[in-house]
């Protein structure tokens, strides 16, 4: 009974994401993308895909990519509004993601004071899915300003809380944490509140990335930001299904990254070898493109199926993000003039195997 | 043969000439030692500037390559805001110490990595990379200033001591030389003709008072 349910909630869906799946920019255009030599070349060819709108004028790599930006914020929204119930509140809260981004570059713009008006021309243009005050939050003439203004959202009490710290140490660090934690939190309680297939769906794709990005930030706080076991245990999340407090706690007090990756996820994750030979600082990137790849995977094995079930649309925004991610990629190896044998390896897929 | 010097030939501008010359040689000696001095202190920074130049240029590769890449995954504006933040605290101490009368540069600098300015949901961890990239970059650019300052000071320096010993050594002290010749041969030749002169006055002389004798007596 349960599945005929699923079945019948999902297959509308399944039709329309599967709609979304076949715009994905083919394999033919990635490679004339990849051979073309410049931006101009390459915002010619971005016009044959779904990206064409609003891609005209002299090529600039910013403009370009805050387009593409765009486009995803917009894309991604749309299937939000096919779900119901607990699966559409998490994805609504996994598209705010693009919410606390805007929020971070509304902070740092306000804590430097840079002027609104570049602000504003940056900040990824969020429509009707938000409806925080922006030309406003941009107005702040300060940070508890601009906390104060966010008074009675979600956001606002939980940088009021960080706020006490920010006034003294004069530091972003706290809040933009305050604001990781606080979303990450949420979409794991969120995740909590699915049942049968779609919990497990969401286990899968969004418990993975948050346990990825969880592992990753405990690292990232040892080696490079030289924090105190008990500063990294304050700042990174605590519950998981393998990365939870006690690997924390193992990461703060020094495991090596290769032995700690190999435990939770050994050899599902292609490519770790690559892990060995290099020094900790220099293996974290190489293992942040590791985790998107094997998310990346994940994704298209799921669309390879008929699947009536959340998986297909958090695959799909996978996907998207991944394309999105790649073509910025692509953009900026070509602005520093790089050719694409040198720029592919920074792809998260294999892009351009298929004939020009 | 150099050119004189345009004096007198007179004894006492002999003197002034040889007291001359002899502060010439001094100075040539003074000099001598100085340029030895600035070679040696020039070889041994040649070898300090050049694995520092070479290590500053492979952490400079390094770096850019980092920023392209942290570029790549974060793209321009997001990197640009959070660039905002610095990543460290740099202090410059710079004292001067003489190396036989050239000033060069002591360069003294704290790099002090900053805490990190930003929370880590929406960046790479490339960007970390980069950040460290880059604090080694700064790490390494007061030496780099130091020795690349130091090297282009003593050798200019050398070229100019290196000028004037050979101007000394080539030109002033021949010239010295040859003039003081030229005047003691002038004086010498004078006091011959003077010898010759009294001599012959001495001779007229005696000549006379014989003859005058020699009518006193008739």
């Amino acid at each position: 009974m349960a599945l005929l349910l699923d079945a019948a909630r999902y297959a509308g869906v399944n039709a329309r994401v599967r709609g979304l799946v076949s715009r994905l920019i083919p394999e033919w255009l990635w490679a004339e993308l990849l051979a073309t030599p410049d931006l101009a070349g390459l915002q010619s060819l971005l016009q044959q895909s779904w990206y064409r709108v609003g891609l005209e004028g002299r090529p600039d790599a910013a403009a370009l990519e805050r387009r593409l930006w765009a486009h995803l914020v917009t894309v991604s929204r749309a299937p939000v509004h096919l779900l119901q119930g607990s699966p559409r509140a998490l994805l609504d809260w996994y598209w705010r993601r693009f919410e606390v981004d805007n929020l971070k570059t509304v902070l740092r713009a306000v804590h430097h004071r840079a002027p609104a008006e570049t602000l504003e021309a940056t900040l990824i243009p969020l429509g009707p899915g938000s409806r925080l005050p922006w030309r406003a939050l941009g107005e702040s003439t300060s940070v508890p300003g601009l906390v104060e203004r966010l008074r009675g959202t979600f956001y606002g009490s939980v940088l009021e809380q960080a706020l006490d710290t920010y006034r003294r140490e004069g530091q972003l660090f706290v809040l933009e944490v305050a604001l990781d934690l606080a979303y990450f939190g949420r979409l794991l309680r969120l995740m909590d509140q699915l049942t049968g297939r779609d919990r497990q769906e969401a286990r899968r794709f969004l418990g993975f990335w948050v346990e990825s990005q969880n592992l990753l930030w405990a690292y990232r706080y040892r080696i490079y930001a030289g924090l105190s076991p008990e500063e990294i245990l304050n700042y990174t999340l605590h519950r998981g299904l393998r990365v939870d407090a006690a690997a924390v706690r193992e990461i703060a007090l020094g495991a090596p990254l290769a032995e700690m990756v190999a435990r939770f996820w050994g050899e599902r994750i292609p490519g770790l070898a690559q892990l060995q030979d290099r020094p900790e600082p220099e293996a974290l990137p190489v293992l942040e493109l590791l985790f998107q790849r094997h998310l990346h995977g994940m994704a298209q094995r799921a669309l390879s199926k008929y699947s009536l079930h959340l998986g297909i649309v958090l695959a799909f925004q996978v996907l998207l993000f991944d394309e999105v991610q790649d073509l910025v990629t692509l953009i900026e190896g070509k602005a520093a003039g790089w050719p694409q044998e040198r720029i592919r390896p920074y792809f998260i897929a294999p892009r351009g195997l298929g004939r020009a | 043969m150099p050119e004189l010097l345009n004096v007198p030939p007179t004894r006492s501008a002999l003197l002034r000439l040889r007291q001359e010359l002899e502060e010439a040689r001094r100075g040539y000696e003074l000099l001598e030692r100085k340029r030895e001095v600035l070679v040696r202190e020039l070889m041994e920074m040649i070898d300090d500037a050049e694995a520092t130049q070479a290590e500053a240029r492979r952490r400079f590769q390094a770096a850019y390559q980092a920023l392209t890449e942290v570029r790549m995954r974060m793209g321009t504006d997001r990197l640009r805001w959070v660039s905002l933040a610095p990543a460290a605290a740099i202090q410059t101490q710079l004292t001067l110490r003489s190396v036989m009368g050239v000033l060069v540069p002591l360069v003294h600098m704290d790099v002090t990595p900053l805490p990190l300015p930003y929370g880590l949901g929406d960046t790479s961890a490339s960007l970390d990379e980069a950040r460290r990239r880059w604090q080694d970059v700064a790490a390494i650019l007061g030496h780099l200033a130091e020795v690349e300052t130091t090297v282009w000071r003593l050798a200019r320096d050398l070229q100019k001591t290196q000028r004037r010993v050979n101007a000394l050594e080539y030109v002033l002290i021949p010239q010295y030389e040859a003039t003081l010749a030229y005047i003691s041969s002038v004086l010498e030749e004078q006091e011959r003709e003077a010898f010759v002169q009294a001599k012959q006055v001495k001779q007229r002389h005696a000549k006379q008072e014989a003859e005058d004798e020699g009518e006193q007596d008739g």
